[in-house]
């Protein structure tokens, strides 16, 4: 029984978000008008009615002319209001016009720009923060509605609840827009300073030893004792093997040159921690200048350096 | 995402009340209670303005919490009033009074809009009860107006921030707007007769009461209010003739006129059985056909010119000539009647004539007795000895006064042969004592004697002051005649009115102030007419709008057509009416401020950009960035288009004033014009 109620929600639901698709289908700009508004009393609206009634009764049954004048009055007064409601609304255009790409547990903005004739009043949106303006006025305004991120990758702005009870709170008025933004999510940065010199590749044909010594076709040039932290795949094992003591192998130019970053070298127990590593690493890379690339399975992008590279390398991680 | 359609928005609980809000809210409910402090529910009130007054104080305290000790202290008083006042004045005060009691329980409580509705549905409700009890205009269009404030409250939440002057502009356009459809559904709505019976609405009588001491009337006579209004039909009799019958009294303690036994059971049988007398074989003679609005008395009694007859349901005729309504008058009451100009009244009950007319006061005035008899020998009959008495008080030193002196026991001999200064009930108790004494079957009657005459409206107003006594005597053959006392002392009462006869000084002088008194000035004269026949008209077509009132009119605008047509042509007016709304809203509440004007002028500017010379703007870029993409060799365009874009940013940012913005709109308009 609780299966099948479910289930009838759940294609209630399915019903629902059909008819609003194909009611009002995704746009980048959307103008108010009586196809995309809905309007209904609320609780304050059926309760004015309520008052209304009991005063129909208190004045038929004492037969006052001025109680019934009164009532009435007040019930064209409601109908006006569900006028003034719809106006509101009615009529105003919102474009949305800029997104940005954020991070795991970043907040995803989608900038609207209103551009009204007149002033109007308490425009909620069901965001994720339930931004509200208290005043929209008659003229060009921009708000941002904002989410949080959740998850890595490609996020669709979803279809907005914009609602408001003005002016006097008697009625919603209400409609679903959906702006067709989409934006991409990148992996929430993890600091790992280890790898902060590139991993290497992970390519099979060449073994790990040779790969140390090929590593951005730099020329080894000398040893320095090793330090925390630093990759144990540099570490000259052969010197070590004989008087105990740990160096590292130093390359000209290895820094700044390139600096290989791949998954399959990133220590880590899960696939999203690996991937969050690497966005600290890229990120910083590209904060030191380095020329940088990026292996992820078979997808490699040649080292380059550059805001459109890092945002490039960035994309390529939030889609894995 | 769908199933967040919450009905509560957070803005609405979370927001704090702005100023205007309470302002008008206490504006509103301001005169609410007042009007419900003077209908018996002062203490409810008063409860009320100490809860108000408490608010107001925390309201610099933006962070106030009532003390919870006081809170049940509050919540104590309150249960403490409503409950004595369902005990001591029945349902419906008791009602209100809980009414109020939640209102204040409210507005000591009021941080959030939430309250604040509460406030308003609750103030609504007690605007309705209280026109219950105040149907005046003047009455009427206050309570109208607090109803207004109140709904104000809700907007000026919304509109936090704007001036209270637009908030109350927004308002009046509305309820403008909203006006029009309320009239209608007056007009049209069919009128349901009263569903359940409700509780009643009590109040204190008003006007002439069913007993007269010597000085009732004259204390009466200080008082301005209105009794009743008549419209004459066809034709009015001569304003001396307006003797206008209220009731009889019959009983006579020495003291004080009272109803009998025989008249009381009338009474009864007219308000268990709503069963009266039937007055027959009365058509052959002369008539006035005439209606009259009774003001709110809380009594039965209602007034006619003899003999009075009605057909209206609720009226009824009882043996003494008087009509009787079956519910106490607890509002302005109107009905139509026929009075049939008969000179010598018939007796219903002939057996019983003696014994109630002749009851004399077991308390003796032995002097006026002795001086009774005297004159009786001296007469030859009947009619001789009534002319006697009447010459007597003639011809001797009587005076007619609206402050008499106080009498002495007997009173009927102090005033005979002592003071001989009184108002008309003095002189109609004596007459009608003497008559008695002389065996001559008579009655005091109670009514109302004259009227002013309203030329605007074509009626006759009917003041308390115009409250008269005069007698009644019943002689075998003849029937009851109507002899007047006062007649034969201030003839000027009865031939123009109390003011002349009393003069200036007397009239109206210990009575609240009244305009009645200024009459001497043309202007106020005028202007006293013209709102009395604006409330005569209010009454007649808003107050006694009935079921019968409303059939005539709508066959008066849709012919006597059958009741389909009538029902399409209703339908089809509420369609008009509808469409007339819709458009007057989006009208009234069009964008219209010069803000505006420039989003449409720069539109129009754009457009014509687009067309004729092929610049479209991107989303993100301003008019003035436009000039970016124009070719250098175009300087003219450029220049006019720098002016365009510096004109529009000029008013669209800077803060000009609306004079200043008007000019500049102007020149951009022929700008563009030549663009």
């Amino acid at each position: 029984m609780a299966s099948f109620i479910q289930y009838l929600s759940q294609w209630r639901q399915a019903r629902l978000e059909s008819f609003i698709n194909k009611r009002i289908p995704a746009s980048d700009s959307h103008t108010l008008d009586r196809k995309n508004i809905f309007i209904l009393p609320n609780w304050s609206g059926l309760c004015y009615l309520a008052v209304c009634a009991a005063i129909y009764l208190l004045a038929t049954n004492y037969e006052s002319n001025l109680g019934l004048l009164l009532c009435y009055w007040l019930l064209g007064i409601f109908l006006v209001i569900l006028y003034l409601s719809y106006f509101n609304l009615a009529g105003i255009k919102l474009v949305s016009s800029q997104t940005f790409d954020v991070h795991v547990e970043q907040n995803l903005t989608l900038q609207i720009q209103l551009i009204s004739d007149k002033d109007r009043y308490s425009f909620c949106w069901q965001d994720g923060y339930k931004t509200e303006l208290k005043k929209v006025n008659a003229s060009h305004q921009f708000v941002n509605l904002g989410w949080q991120a959740k998850q890595r990758g490609l996020f669709r702005f979803p279809r907005v609840r914009l609602y408001s009870t003005a002016p006097f709170g008697l009625f919603n008025v209400w409609t679903w827009l959906d702006f067709n933004r989409k934006t991409y999510v990148y992996p929430k940065p993890l600091t790992c300073p280890e790898y902060q010199f590139g991993t290497g590749r992970s390519d099979s044909e060449m073994d790990d030893s040779s790969n140390d010594e090929n590593i951005g076709d730099s020329e080894f040039y000398g040893l320095k004792p090793y330090q925390l932290g630093e990759p144990l795949s540099r570490v000259a094992w052969k010197r070590a093997s004989y008087n105990n003591e740990w160096q590292v192998k130093q390359f000209e130019q290895s820094i700044s040159d390139d600096v290989w970053f791949s998954l399959a070298k990133v220590a880590g127990s899960e696939i999203e921690e690996k991937l969050s590593k690497l966005t600290w690493l890229l990120i910083n890379a590209q904060q030191q200048n380095m020329t940088y690339g990026l292996e992820l399975g078979h997808k490699v992008l040649q080292p380059q350096t550059g805001a459109a590279h890092l945002k490039s390398c960035l994309l390529a991680l939030a889609k894995y | 995402m769908y199933k967040q359609i919450q009905l509560a928005t957070h803005s609405e609980i979370n927001q704090a009340l702005s100023f205007n809000t309470y302002i008008f809210l206490l504006l509103a409910s301001s005169v609410v209670m007042t009007y419900q402090a003077m209908e018996n529910n002062f203490e409810a009130v008063a409860f009320f303005v100490f809860c108000a007054l408490i608010r107001s104080l925390y309201w610099l305290q933006s962070d106030f919490r009532l003390n919870q000790l006081f809170t049940y202290l509050i919540y104590a008083v309150s249960c403490f009033l409503i409950s004595t006042k369902f005990v001591s004045s029945g349902i419906l005060n008791g009602l209100f009074s809980l009414l109020i009691c939640l209102q204040a329980l409210t507005i000591i409580k009021l941080r959030h809009f939430r309250e604040l509705k509460t406030l308003v549905w609750v103030h609504l409700f007690l605007t309705a009860a209280s026109l219950l009890f105040y149907l005046q205009i003047q009455h009427a269009v206050l309570l109208l107006i607090s109803a207004i404030l109140a709904l104000a409250c809700l907007l000026a939440h919304f509109l936090a921030g704007e001036h209270f002057k637009q908030v109350l502009n927004q308002m009046l356009k509305l309820v403008l707007i909203a006006l029009p459809i309320g009239i209608v559904l007056f007009l049209v709505m069919p009128k349901l007769p009263p569903l359940w019976k409700m509780p009643k609405v009590q109040s204190q009588t008003r006007g002439l009461q069913d007993e007269l001491s010597l000085g009732d009337l004259a204390a009466l006579s200080q008082s301005s209010n209105l009794a009743f209004r008549a419209s004459f039909k066809d034709k009015a009799p001569e304003i001396n003739q307006l003797y206008w019958r209220s009731f009889t009294l019959q009983h006579f303690d020495g003291t004080t006129w009272r109803r009998n036994r025989y008249m009381e059971s009338w009474q009864a049988v007219a308000e268990k059985k709503r069963q009266g007398l039937k007055w027959n074989n009365l058509q052959d003679t002369d008539f006035f056909e005439y209606q009259i609005i009774t003001e709110a008395s809380f009594q039965h009694w209602l007034f006619g010119l003899d003999l009075a007859t009605s057909h209206q349901i609720g009226v009824l005729s009882l043996p003494d000539f008087g009509l009787y309504a079956a519910e106490p008058l607890t509002k302005r009451f109107q009905y139509s009647a026929k009075s049939y100009v008969i000179k010598n009244l018939p007796e219903y009950d002939t057996v019983n004539i003696d014994k109630l007319n002749l009851q004399l006061p077991s308390h003796k005035n032995p002097k006026t007795a002795e001086w009774v008899l005297n004159l009786q020998q001296n007469s030859n009959s009947d009619d001789d000895f009534i002319n006697k008495v009447l010459t007597h008080f003639n011809q001797q030193a009587f005076y007619y006064s609206l402050k008499p002196q106080q009498l002495t026991y007997p009173l009927i001999d102090d005033f005979m042969f002592n003071t001989r200064t009184g108002f008309c009930e003095h002189y109609a108790s004596a007459f009608t004592y003497i008559m008695r004494l002389a065996g001559i079957p008579a009655r005091v009657v109670v009514g109302y004697l004259g009227g002013e005459y309203n030329p605007a409206g074509d009626y006759y107003s009917v003041y308390q002051f115009d409250a008269h006594a005069w007698s009644e005597i019943w002689q075998a053959g003849k029937g009851w005649q109507r002899v007047d006392p006062t007649l034969y002392v201030a003839p000027q009462r009865i031939g123009v009115n109390l003011q002349h006869a009393v003069g200036n000084d007397e009239f109206l002088a210990e009575g609240d102030f009244s305009l009645i008194k200024y009459d001497q000035f043309v202007a106020v004269k005028t202007a006293r007419m013209l709102l009395a026949n604006l409330d005569y008209q209010w009454t007649r077509w808003v107050l006694n709008y009935d079921t019968k009132t409303q059939k005539n009119f709508l066959k008066q605008l849709f012919g006597d057509t059958n009741n389909m047509w009538q029902s399409i042509i209703l339908i089809a007016l509420f369609f008009i009416l509808f469409a007339m709304i819709s458009f007057f809203s989006w009208w009234l509440f069009r964008a219209k401020n010069s803000r505006s004007e420039i989003i449409k002028l720069q539109d129009l500017a754009l457009n014509k950009l687009n067309t004729h010379y092929g610049l479209a703007k991107e989303t993100q870029q301003t008019p003035t960035q436009l000039l970016a993409i124009m070719s250098s060799e175009d300087t003219e365009l450029i220049s006019r288009w720098q002016r365009i874009s510096l004109l529009i940013e000029e008013i669209r940012f800077s803060e000009l004033t609306e004079p200043a913005i008007k000019i500049k709109l102007k020149q951009l308009k022929v700008l563009i014009k030549n663009l």
